[in-house]
């Protein structure tokens, strides 16, 4: 019974929990966080229900499927059509896994708590939903409605420089979105029942003649195929959110003014959405469009890598550092996905997990530091690692399987999208090379970061009471830790779900292809 | 009844009817005015009566009186309010809802 | 197979029961670990017992690369066996001689772990079946060191020191990941045994060896050694001078189908570069352990000459031979150097500096009849490891450069010869100055070397002797020199054949030798040369050259992301807002006006109307009245 509407309950467990959060007086104040807990602990009790009946070897395409026509009207037809497949499957669980420490690590937010807890509730039930959907519509819906919970949480509940921070985010996604609005347009203009069903749309049925995408006879705009512009929008609009460099600028100045647990967020789950969009939208729908522009996806995913990298060498602030080297790891993605390989494909689905993974704790890792002293100035820090021995062990932890450390979570991604990229046919093979030195410049702001703050002799150069962890961050930083071993040494836990769907996808890519 | 002497009736009820609605529109006076609408009230009586004389009516007519008595008192006992409030009792110079030119 | 495994395993559960000790029975971590790691011993020790030329691969699928299933595999071949017990002895005698060393340090349990954690990296790289799970290894040894390195955080050098080793490192696995990416696509499978040659191996090939050179400094990525020595010294002694940096040589050796014309040339050009400049460095270097490890940089140039010059076997004959040596030497150094803490920071000066010592004989005999053996074993006298091993590098390089006649195979034996006698010199003049000579030092003050220390040392020592590497004192015998029997060697019975001016060549090295040490006493001992330190560093050169650049250009792109996107993004931003300005004066003026206009029309015409009302309710009555009756006659009309 549950099993049949497991992925709605997922995704409205927490919309509901919100309403009621709402309609809660204020004299209820302290125990909104309790509200929000529940809503993950239930959450993962869900996930674990949903890991027992997902079978990978059972069959390749997408379990769990709820369908349900939402708008019939002439002409246009739009589902709520849910399901998972060995692709979005690790990132529900990662959005769960993440939501419930996001939860715990905001357990001191005082600052208005109603407003706080019901956004973050909302952003949860979005995050899951666009995961979950399969319908271009509702993928679209959910896509938008992270977008104002994260402005607020930015704009309200962050730093001094906030509403810079959250209109400049604001504004990108916003273009962005436009431009995925237009597509999805055309894409509905192009099927001649109106549909929006990702499925459907796939398989390539459906195809109207004479339309804005017709698959047979091109159509030309401004002396280029229709179908390329409407790949390059959803490269530009999924690419603001990925962050793709040059569309990166908003991400240091977000994570700079964000709280902890929304930086957390930030860049653990929503930059995978973007990443996640443009696969299941882009490739989907586009793939000969999206082979035919392999080496500008592969040229700007090394771009993302080795300019990421740099900037993470060049900040001075601790939290901007890490926010470049999101934008250096998710170039990873980003190369992984123009390769059209199993490996490459397969590689940036893993590398995205793991990145979520990585970031979330090299964040919480920057929050204790700013919890105790409110300073990121790395250079105002200086051998934390005879002060804090059990923080600096994780440090440790985070910042190695941030460089690609074998054994940690982030080696299997990088080697496996390095592998599938040099294999490609569709990438020239220098973009790979190139790429290995966001290797040596990853080593180089992780162990220069490492050197300057946790050894040498002990100096804090501001204000702040320094003692190690306390329980609370302990409990926020171990699982993650332990799941970036896990992943490191068996990555096959993971990749037993994501290896048949991305065989599965390069299968069909290759009948479009042909 | 016959039909003149309903005429006659109809007659009496319409001067008494012009004589109420005289004193209505030209005494300075609420009390003289509340007299004038008792006047216009039992104009309309007598007219009901020209009308028709069944004992529906007759009955009727009871009915309005004692209302119009009621009526009357409850006029006359705001009338003595307004007049404390205001220390006059000319509809005129009460003018506290008139915009200020 | 069992054996292989449990040899493997027990440094990972010393380094897991490290790390998890609570701080009150920290005193059981080195206790423990080392007990682990005796029990290694013995599973090496029945390995060995049970033959040569046993070859074991076994293997479990790891995790699936696209269609190919990588697997966690094991390869145990001749070229394993040696290697993996070298590495177990000795990390052994380091664990041993660690409880000594560490006695005083706090964090004695987490060293401890980190050993027990490199011990098992090493292993694991060593008994690797393919070249991916080899290069997890290359990287987590790489890792280890790292952790070792800064092992005592508050020195700020040895957090300098950690971060540069484990970037030149990098640089190095950066082109290692190149060569698997080329490997994947030709071959497509990492297994050693099964990977296929073709054309692309050169290419490959030359990736992995630079891997090689960053892991076994080679020129140019050579300067973190001598900046390692911060670490502890037992480290030294395992990491930067037995195993790890050795690692390189081995890893061309296991993958020995990469040695194509070019690419040996290749190595042999740039071992030869790294041999000379190490001996010229470790020559003017006055720090006890920057000598020994300019030394180990210059011998272990000298094996990747050997490999590229066609002696491979030489080269894996001396890369035990100096392992044992080297270890003996930085182990001794480590003795001497502890003995001496106490006093130096008395006194304030600096306890690694060899002018700061000297007469040691009489003091620690044990320590100096050891370090003599190791001393005669690195200057190559008969009846050392280090004259067989020279023995069996000099003789095929010779006879290849007799057969081609070559320019650059008569270099490959020119430099052989100048940096063995650069060996002998820099050896000499380490040694005279540590043991013989004034006393630099009052001995009264020293810090006794406890017996824990010193038998690792002594065992070291007569492991340098050459009974462990052949019976035949003058050249390859039975022993190790009998490792994998692959298309470049050559089994010992034929060496003789082959090589029929073996025995000339003997004499000529003997000779050699001599001379050299010749030279070192009337250079040392009796013209009391004392060699300035030359300002060449390349260490500057790097500064200057990449990481000035590296920095300048993050911080310009840097610069260029703050100023040069966004000022795009703010002009564009801009102009949205003045766009906006501009229609809100519209909106103000055009459109508010014509909406104002009839609003004003409104109050106007309200304004004649109102004198109308004038608030008297008897004209409203009466125009009241008159409207009804006009009504009424408009109706009856």
């Amino acid at each position: 019974m549950i099993s049949q509407h497991l992925l709605s309950y997922l995704i409205f467990t927490p919309v509901v929990a919100a309403l009621v959060l709402l309609a809660l007086p204020n004299s209820f104040k302290d125990y909104y966080k309790w509200i929000a807990l529940g809503v993950s602990g239930v959450q993962v009790l869900l996930l674990f229900i949903v890991f027992s009946s997902y079978n990978p070897g059972e069959f390749e395409g997408f379990h769990l499927l709820e369908e349900i026509t939402w708008i019939d009207l002439n002409g246009l037809k739009v589902e709520y059509l849910v399901g998972i497949d060995g692709i979005s499957l690790p990132l529900v669980a990662l959005s769960v896994i993440v939501l419930l420490i996001a939860v715990i690590s905001s357990w001191n937010v005082s600052d208005r708590p109603k407003g706080y807890f019901t956004l973050l509730l909302i952003l949860n039930g979005a995050v899951i939903g666009s995961f979950c959907a399969l319908d271009l519509l509702l993928f679209y819906l959910f896509f938008e409605f992270m977008l104002l919970p994260m402005y607020f949480l930015i704009g309200i509940w962050g730093g001094p420089r906030r509403e810079y921070a959250s209109i400049k985010f604001f504004l990108y996604t916003l273009l962005g979105s436009l431009l995925i609005l237009l597509v999805i347009i055309g894409v509905y203009m192009s099927s001649y029942n109106g549909t929006f069903d990702l499925l459907e749309l796939l398989s390539g049925e459906g195809n109207l003649a004479n339309s804005v995408f017709d698959r047979v006879t091109p159509r030309m705009i401004l002396g280029w195929p229709a179908r390329n512009w409407a790949f390059l929008f959803l490269l530009i609009g999924f690419g603001i959110k990925l962050p793709m460099v040059p569309l990166h600028t908003w991400l240091p100045d977000a994570h700079v003014e964000a709280s902890t647990p929304i930086s957390v967020v930030l860049a653990a789950l929503l930059l995978k959405v973007g990443a996640y969009g443009l696969f299941r939208v882009g490739y989907w729908l586009f793939p000969a469009e999206a082979a035919s522009m392999s080496t500008l996806v592969a040229f700007l995913g090394m771009l993302s890598i080795v300019y990421g990298a740099m900037n993470a060498l060049a900040s001075k602030d601790f939290k901007r550092m890490i926010a470049y080297s999101s934008v250096s790891h998710m170039g990873f993605v980003l190369l992984g996905l123009a390769s059209f390989t199993v490996e490459g494909l397969a590689g940036a689905m893993f590398q995205m997990t793991s990145h979520g993974i990585i970031s979330a704790m090299l964040f919480l890792i920057a929050g204790v530091l700013y919890d105790r002293t409110g300073d990121r100035t790395i250079a105002n820090y200086s051998g934390l690692a005879s002060k804090m021995p059990v923080y600096t062990s994780f440090v440790l932890v985070g910042f190695f399987a941030a460089l690609g450390l074998p054994g940690l979570s982030g080696f299997i991604g990088e080697i496996m999208v390095f592998l599938g990229a040099f294999r490609s046919d569709y990438i020239p093979g220098w973009i790979a090379v190139l790429s290995t030195a966001g290797l040596i410049f990853g080593a180089g702001y992780c162990l220069w970061t490492i050197q300057r703050m946790f050894f040498g002799p002990y100096a804090v150069r501001s204000e702040g009471l320094m003692q190690d962890l306390s329980m609370r961050e302990k409990i926020m930083l171990l699982p993650l830790a332990i799941l970036i071993l896990l992943l490191g040494i068996f990555p096959q836990l993971l990749l037993q779900y994501i290896n048949p769907a991305t065989n599965l996808m390069v299968k069909i890519f290759g009948d479009h292809l042909n | 009844m016959d039909i003149s002497t309903s005429e006659t009736i109809l007659y009496l009820a319409a001067f008494l009817f012009c004589v109420g609605f005289t004193v209505v529109l030209t005494r300075r006076n609420l009390i003289m005015m509340l007299l004038g609408i008792e006047l216009m009230l039992n104009a309309a009586n007598l007219n009901l009566i020209a009308f028709g004389n069944s004992s529906e009516n007759q009955f009727f007519i009871l009915f309005i009186i004692l209302v119009a008595v009621c009526e009357a008192a409850v006029g006359i006992a705001l009338v003595l309010r307004v007049y404390h409030f205001y220390k006059t009792s000319s509809p005129d110079q009460i003018s506290d809802l008139k915009e200020r030119a | 197979m069992t054996f292989v495994l449990l040899a493997i395993a027990m440094p990972v559960i010393s380094c897991i029961l490290c790390l998890l000790i609570p701080k009150r029975f920290m005193w059981l971590a080195p206790i423990v670990s080392t007990l682990l790691m005796f029990v290694s011993v013995i599973a090496a020790a029945v390995l060995y017992a049970k033959g040569w030329h046993v070859e074991v691969t076994a293997g479990i699928p790891w995790f699936q690369a696209g269609t190919s299933v990588i697997e966690l595999n094991v390869f145990v071949d001749g070229l394993t066996l040696p290697m993996l017990s070298m590495v177990i002895l000795i990390s052994f005698l380091v664990h041993l001689y660690s409880v000594g060393f560490m006695a005083d340090d706090q964090h004695a349990g987490r060293y401890f772990a980190f050993l027990g954690f490199f011990t098992f990296s090493m292993l694991g790289l060593v008994v690797s079946g393919n070249l991916l799970l080899l290069f997890c290894f290359w990287e987590l040894v790489g890792f280890s060191s790292y952790l070792l390195i800064g092992h005592w955080r508050e020195r700020p050098l040895a957090g300098a020191a950690a971060t540069k080793a484990f970037i030149f490192n990098r640089i190095g696995d950066a082109l290692f990941v190149v060569g698997l990416m080329i490997t994947w696509q030709f071959s497509h499978t990492f297994n050693i045994p099964e990977i296929d040659n073709g054309g692309w191996i050169s290419v490959a090939g030359l990736c992995f060896f630079g891997g090689v050179i960053g892991k076994s400094a080679q020129f140019p990525l050579l300067t973190w050694l001598p900046d390692a020595m911060q670490g502890p010294t037992p480290v030294s002694a395992l990491i930067h001078a037995a195993t790890m940096v050795a690692a390189g040589v081995f890893l061309i050796l296991r993958i020995p189908f990469i040695l194509v014309p070019g690419t040996a040339t290749v190595m042999a050009v740039t071992g030869a570069i790294t041999a000379l400049y190490g001996g010229w460095k470790a020559l003017q270097e006055y720090d006890l352990k920057k000598i020994l490890a300019w030394s180990t940089i210059s011998q272990l140039g000298f094996m990747i000459l050997a490999i590229g010059a066609g002696s491979e076997q030489g080269a894996f004959t001396h890369l035990i031979a100096h392992a044992f040596f080297k270890a003996c030497l930085f182990l001794a150094a480590g003795a001497i150097i502890h003995s001496l803490y106490h006093v130096a920071k008395h006194n304030e000066f600096d306890p690694q500096d060899i002018r700061n010592m000297g007469g040691f004989y009489k003091v620690t005999p044990r320590l100096f009849i050891a370090t003599t053996l190791a001393i005669a074993a690195i200057c190559g006298l008969p009846l050392f490891s280090g004259f067989i091993s020279k023995e069996m590098i000099i003789v095929p390089m010779f006879r290849r450069a007799l057969e081609t006649g070559s320019f650059i195979s008569w270099t490959y034996v020119g430099v052989f010869f100048v940096s063995s006698m650069l060996t002998v010199l820099y050896s000499y003049r380490l040694y005279v100055n540590v043991f013989f000579g004034p006393r630099a030092t009052p001995y009264a003050d020293l810090t006794p070397v406890p017996p824990v220390m010193q038998w690792p040392v002594s065992l070291l020592a007569i492991l340098s002797l050459w009974i462990f590497f052949s019976w035949n004192a003058g050249g390859p015998g039975e022993w190790l020199a009998h490792f994998k029997a692959h298309p470049g060697n050559i089994s010992v019975a034929q060496w003789h054949v082959i090589f029929p001016r073996a025995t000339i060549i003997a004499w000529v090295s003997f000779g050699w030798t001599l001379l050299s040490i010749a030279l070192g006493w009337y250079l040392f001992t009796y013209r009391k040369t004392k060699p300035r330190e030359s300002q060449f560093d390349l260490d500057h050169v790097y500064d200057i050259a990449v990481l000035t650049p590296a920095l300048r250009a993050s911080d310009s792109l840097a610069k260029f992301d703050k100023q040069g996107i966004d000022t795009g993004l703010h002009l564009f931003a801009y102009s949205q807002v003045a766009i906006a300005k501009i229609a809100s004066y519209f909106d103000k003026f055009v459109v508010d006006g014509s909406v104002s206009a009839i609003a004003w029309i409104a109050r106007a015409s309200g304004n004649i109307l109102r004198h109308a009302g004038g608030g008297q309710v008897q004209s409203y009555l009466l125009w009241s009245a008159v409207t009804l009756i006009i009504f009424i006659f408009w109706i009856l009309k």
